[in-house]
């Protein structure tokens, strides 16, 4: 069978039909992996054997395939928990952590019958913006590995684009689906903060970390997120809503309005400022109304969200102190065990991002740094909020200020890795939906689109790619 | 400027211990950071209240009883600890001894 075509809605077909045996399935994909992975190390753990075992089930005369994901290859984030399984989101710190239980999603995946092949690689705690940071390796774009693939969802990325799953669950916080997506020509949607429980969840940033499909195909991001989704009281921030149908309608170009924003600036190639420029002109020609918007704010999200989110994870990650979970560095004295534990079992980004954490919520600096912060980012709230009320449908902007970039161009550059963020932090810090998609070709990578949504209005984003997909 | 001084004190706070080599590097990675992040002194923030939520939640409530999970479950969550026995994880003494 053709892997190269497929997405999760044609193999659930081939499922079905009995056109194809999920294990011949399972398998083809498990031996496209044993013949690219090496390159790629996009799977922190694999489970060939479980997953084999679980396809052999489903060929069974009397299995009745449940649901349009029965039996499909999934690769879930290593920041994901999985009952029994190591996550180690990347680090050290735990690499020879066991989850006691499975994460909500991934309660949600099994029930539907999705097969999970491995666990996706990843920037450490979810600290990056190329997938350099992971312990375990960096991972390489299979569209050029040279190339990074982006992050911090880099497996889960890597993965769908060399074709080894169909579907993929990654988190992101300030861009980690969209941005990794982007580098990799791959759909990545980031739901509504609220639509999908945080539940087993490694946390980064609480108030920004938000769990979301990657996948192959606009209709398939739809499917996962049905499934995913909904109230949980193990997360008091999850919020029920509704079915989005699939497949997934295209919007008509003739009644839609969509937003650029003014306060932000432009991609910093020419090729890439083109291609952007395109596609506003191709949905100019087929009818969509453009408005200019006047977010005042916005200039200032990428430094508020360098902010807020270190101070998060200075706290989230106060837990890994050598006595409840994973590596240990044995020492006579409790204040010597967590520093040396800490020391040795971070990297560098996370001990950067703790100790910035710390900084700007620390006595003398709280009200300068964290406090500021967060009041700028009710106006970035505010100035979203007032755009919506005027009428328009979405939001759209380039997923990246750049095509995918070499490996190690950046890493030792903080302010120039954290810019690949500067379109897709805002979506999280005002907590809405937001998607990229593939755009032009430029050199054998793709520019990604972004659409970003007002809150719950997931489905309208997909429908508006959807759209942007036929002209 | 973020003095070396500095480093020491909030890598103290973040439980990380740095070597003299460490200390340079981070002072200038947050140097770096800082300097960036600057720029939010511009922002008028006259009368605005600090951000809560996105959703505008209430404070969610659960009622404070103890629930029981089963000891396959518990044992799991104890054996995460890289140190325990008898079902309790196990840590250095944090008090002294009186002398």
């Amino acid at each position: 069978m053709d892997l190269n075509n497929l997405t999760i809605l044609k193999a659930s077909k081939a499922l079905k039909s009995g056109k194809i045996s999920c294990y011949d399935l399972i398998n083809s994909f498990f031996e496209k992996i044993e013949e690219k992975e090496d390159d790629i190390n996009s799977f922190i753990t694999l489970f060939k054997e479980e997953a084999l075992k679980e396809a052999q089930e489903k060929d069974k005369k009397a299995y009745k395939y449940k649901t349009v994901l029965d039996g499909i290859p999934f690769i879930i984030k290593d920041n994901i928990l999985l009952k029994d399984k190591k996550c180690s989101a990347g680090s050290k710190i735990l690499e020879n952590y066991k989850a006691s239980y499975n994460a909500y999603v991934v309660e949600k995946l099994k029930n539907a019958g999705a097969i999970i092949l491995g666990k996706g690689n990843m920037d450490e705690f979810a600290c990056g913006s190329s997938g350099e940071t992971s312990y375990f390796g960096p991972t390489k774009n299979p569209l050029n590995t040279k190339k990074v693939p982006g992050g911090s969802s880099s497996g889960p990325a890597a993965a769908l684009a060399a074709k080894f799953v169909l579907g993929g669950l990654g988190s992101d916080t300030g861009g980690s689906i969209r941005q990794p997506a982007s580098f990799c020509g791959i759909y990545g949607l980031k739901p509504t903060y609220g639509r999908i429980s945080r539940s087993g969840l490694i946390a980064m940033a609480s108030s920004l970390d938000q769990i979301g499909p990657m996948a192959l195909s606009i209709d398939d991001l739809a499917i996962i997120l049905n499934f995913i989704q909904g109230k949980d009281k193990k997360d008091s921030t999850s919020l029920e809503s509704s079915e989005i149908k699939t497949p997934v309608q295209a919007k008509d170009p003739k009644k839609v309005r969509l937003g650029i924003p003014k306060n932000i600036q432009k991609p910093k190639n020419k090729k890439e400022k083109e291609a952007f420029e395109d596609v506003i002109k191709k949905l100019k020609k087929n009818g969509v109304e453009f408005v200019d918007l006047d977010l005042s704010n916005l200039d200032y999200a990428l430094a508020v969200y360098y902010i807020i989110m270190p101070a998060e994870i200075s706290a989230n990650l106060s837990r890994f102190d050598g006595i409840r979970y994973g590596f240990k560095k044995n020492e006579k004295d409790l204040l010597d065990i967590y520093k040396k534990t800490r020391s040795e079992g971070f990297g560098d980004e996370v001990k950067t991002r703790i100790m910035l954490g710390n900084f700007s919520l620390s006595h003398g600096y709280h009200d300068k740094y964290y406090l500021r912060a967060q009041k700028i980012r009710n106006l970035i709230k505010d100035d979203f909020k007032k755009a919506f009320n005027n009428n328009i449908d979405g939001i759209l902007l380039p997923t990246t200020p750049e095509t995918a970039f070499n490996l190690g161009e950046k890493i030792d550059d903080p302010i120039n890795m954290y810019l690949s963020d500067i379109y897709t932090v805002p979506a999280n810090l005002a907590g809405l939906p937001a998607l990229s998609m593939p755009g032009k070709l430029i050199d054998g990578l793709y520019a990604g689109i972004q659409i970003i949504g007002d809150r719950f209005q997931d489905e309208k984003i997909l429908e508006i790619a959807k759209m942007i997909e036929a002209v | 400027m973020i003095s070396k001084k500095d480093i020491k004190h909030i890598a103290t706070l973040s439980r990380i211990d740095l070597n003299d080599k460490d200390i340079k590097v981070y002072q200038k990675k947050i140097k770096d950071v800082l300097d960036y992040v600057k720029k939010i002194k511009k922002a008028d923030i006259d009368g605005v209240s600090s951000f809560k939520s996105v959703s505008n939640n209430e404070n969610v409530f659960k009622s404070d009883k103890p629930k029981s999970i089963n000891k396959q479950e518990s044992q799991s969550l104890v054996n995460s600890a890289p140190d325990n026995e008898d079902g309790f994880i196990k840590t250095k003494p944090i008090f002294k001894k009186e002398k």
